[in-house]
C-alpha cells in the first residue's frame, strides 16, 4: 500500500483514466467519470454495465482514503449503496483492501457502523427451536447468534472496484444473526453462500481513523448489534446487588436467631370511668439483651367504648423514662345492612433500642366519662421482636439502582428488536 | 458507576449492621435525627 504502483487504463466507454487499486484481485471497476461498470478481470476491459445516468454521489469516505481499524491499515477501494427488498431501508458499504489481509467492509446504516470480514469457518445452522418465539440460531466458533433479519438486498449504486462482477440491480438473499457487538451475515446468490462476521464500531472511531471532515450521518435508533453504554458495568452491578442483599439477609437472619422473641410480662388492670385518670404501676421485668426491641400490646374488653392509656417505661436503675400513648376503641351495632363493627379491642406498638436493665411501667388510664361501665385491660410486653421495616427499607434501597438498570436494558433491547420480524419482544410490542 | 454503587452498597450494609445491632428503627431515627441507641424510638406496627 505504498500508493505508487496503481495500474491505470482508459475507460472503454468515455476514455477517462481508471485506476486499479487491488491489482489482480478486482473483477469489476466503476469508471468515476461515466459510472460504467467495467470487467477488470483481464486487460480487454469489457463494459459490464453502461450507466443509465450519471448520479452525482460522493461517498462520505472518498475512494483511496486509508484508515486503521483493529490494528490494520485499510484502503477504501469501493463503495456501494444497497436497499432492502421494499426499497425503504438503505445502507452503505465500503470495500476495504489491504495487500496482506485481503478485503473487508465497513457498513453504515442509520448512522451506525460495522466492520465486516469473511467468516473464518462456516457457521453451523443449529436451527434450535424456541417454543415461544420460534427463533433460529446459528453457531459460529462456539457462540450462538440469533436471527435478526431475513430478506433481500439490492445494489442501488456503485463506485470504485470490487472483487466480483457487480452490477446495479444485483439482488441477493441476506440473513443477519446477532450477538452484540457482533453480527453474522449470510449473503446467498444462486448456489453461492458467503458468511461475514462483523463488529460494531463507534462512529467517532470511523471519523477519526479515516480522517473524515464531513459531518457524520445522524444516528437514529438502536443498531441490531449495538452495545448499550451501560453494558460494561450492568453485570457487575447485578452481582454487587446480590452480594449486598445476601449480607443484609445474613444480618437479619442473625438478628432473628439472636432475638429469641418471647413474652416477658403480662399484667391486667381494671378501670372504672371517672373524671380523673387512674394510675397503675406494674411489676418489674428484666431485659437481658444489650439492646432490645419491645412490642407492647394493649388489649381491653371495651364495647361501644374507648380507653386511652399513657405509658411510662421506666428503667429501675437509671430512672430513664420513655413515654408513649396507646388506646383501644370498639363500636358495634345493627343497621339495615346487618351487624357492623368499628375499631379494635387490641392495639400494639414497638419501641426500639431499649438498653438492658430492669424496668417497670407506670400507666395512666382515661376512659369515657359518660359511660359508667368498668373496662378491664391488660398490657403485655414481648422483647426481641424484629424490626422488619428496616430490612425492607434497606433491601428496597439496594435494589433501586439495579431495577432501574434492568428497565433501561429492557427498553434498549426492545428498541434494538423493534424493526425485526424475529423479535423476542414481538408479542409484548404488539400488545403495547 | 460501578464504584459508586459499590460504595453505596457498602455504606448501606454498614448502616444496616449498626441499626440492627443497636435496635434502631430507621424511620423514627430519620424523623427525630436521633441515631444513637438511646434515641426515642416508638412506632405503631
Amino acid at each position: 500500500m505504498d500508493g505508487k504502483s496503481l495500474k491505470t487504463f482508459n475507460c472503454p466507454q468515455c476514455g477517462s483514466i481508471v485506476e486499479i487499486r487491488a491489482q489482480g484481485l478486482s473483477l469489476s471497476i466503476v469508471c468515476s467519470s461515466c459510472r460504467s461498470i467495467i470487467d477488470s478481470s483481464n486487460e480487454t476491459y469489457q463494459i459490464l454495465q453502461k450507466a443509465q445516468k450519471v448520479i452525482a454521489y460522493k461517498p462520505l469516505i472518498p475512494l483511496g482514503r486509508r484508515g486503521k481499524l483493529f490494528g490494520t491499515l485499510w484502503e477504501v477501494i469501493g463503495c456501494m449503496e444497497r436497499a432492502d427488498g421494499t426499497d425503504t431501508y438503505y445502507w452503505t458499504e465500503y470495500l476495504l483492501f489491504n495487500p496482506t489481509k485481503g478485503f473487508a467492509w465497513i457498513t453504515e446504516a442509520n448512522g451506525h457502523w460495522n466492520f465486516m470480514h469473511k467468516a473464518r469457518i462456516l457457521p453451523k445452522e443449529t436451527n434450535s427451536f424456541n417454543l415461544r418465539n420460534m427463533l433460529n440460531k446459528v453457531n459460529y466458533l462456539g457462540k450462538d447468534y440469533q436471527l435478526y433479519h431475513r430478506g433481500t438486498a439490492r445494489v442501488k449504486f456503485v463506485i470504485g472496484e470490487f472483487y466480483w462482477r457487480v452490477q446495479i440491480g444485483d439482488e441477493t438473499k441476506v440473513e443477519d444473526y446477532i450477538r452484540p457487538p457482533e453480527i453474522l451475515s449470510l449473503e446467498e446468490s444462486g448456489t453461492e453462500k458467503t458468511w461475514s462476521i462483523g463488529q460494531y464500531v463507534e462512529a467517532a472511531d470511523i471519523k477519526k481513523n479515516f480522517l473524515i471532515t464531513e459531518p457524520m450521518p445522524m444516528v437514529s435508533g438502536v443498531s441490531p448489534n449495538q452495545i448499550a453504554s451501560f453494558h460494561s458495568y450492568s453485570e457487575d452491578i447485578f452481582k454487587y446487588a446480590t452480594l449486598f442483599i445476601s449480607i443484609i439477609c445474613f444480618i437479619q437472619f442473625y438478628a432473628l436467631v439472636d432475638a429469641n422473641s418471647k413474652s416477658d410480662f403480662v399484667e391486667s388492670f381494671s378501670y372504672t370511668s371517672r373524671a380523673e385518670p387512674m394510675n397503675y404501676t406494674s411489676g418489674s421485668f428484666e431485659l437481658n439483651h444489650q439492646y432490645s426491641n419491645l412490642e407492647i400490646e394493649l388489649s381491653s374488653d371495651v364495647d361501644n367504648n374507648w380507653i386511652e392509656v399513657g405509658v411510662d417505661l421506666i428503667n429501675d436503675e437509671t430512672g430513664e423514662n420513655r413515654e408513649f400513648e396507646m388506646g383501644t376503641e370498639f363500636y358495634s351495632g345493627y343497621d339495615s345492612d346487618g351487624r357492623w363493627t368499628e375499631g379494635s379491642r387490641k392495639n400494639d406498638i414497638v419501641i426500639s433500642g431499649i438498653p438492658k436493665g430492669k424496668y417497670h411501667l407506670n400507666l395512666q388510664a382515661l376512659g369515657n366519662r359518660s359511660n359508667m361501665s368498668t373496662v378491664n385491660f391488660s398490657v403485655s410486653i414481648t422483647h426481641g421482636v424484629l424490626a422488619w421495616k428496616n430490612f425492607f427499607i434497606f433491601v428496597g434501597l439496594l435494589v433501586l439502582f439495579p431495577l432501574l438498570l434492568w428497565w433501561r436494558q429492557r427498553t434498549f433491547e426492545m428498541r434494538r428488536w423493534a424493526d425485526s420480524d424475529y423479535s423476542p419482544f414481538r408479542s409484548h410490542q404488539e400488545n403495547s | 458507576m460501578k464504584k459508586t454503587y459499590l460504595t453505596y452498597g457498602v455504606i448501606l450494609c454498614l448502616i444496616y449492621a449498626y441499626v440492627s445491632f443497636f435496635g434502631i428503627e430507621l424511620v423514627d431515627a430519620v424523623e427525630t435525627g436521633k441515631w444513637s441507641p438511646k434515641g426515642h424510638s416508638v412506632y405503631h406496627k
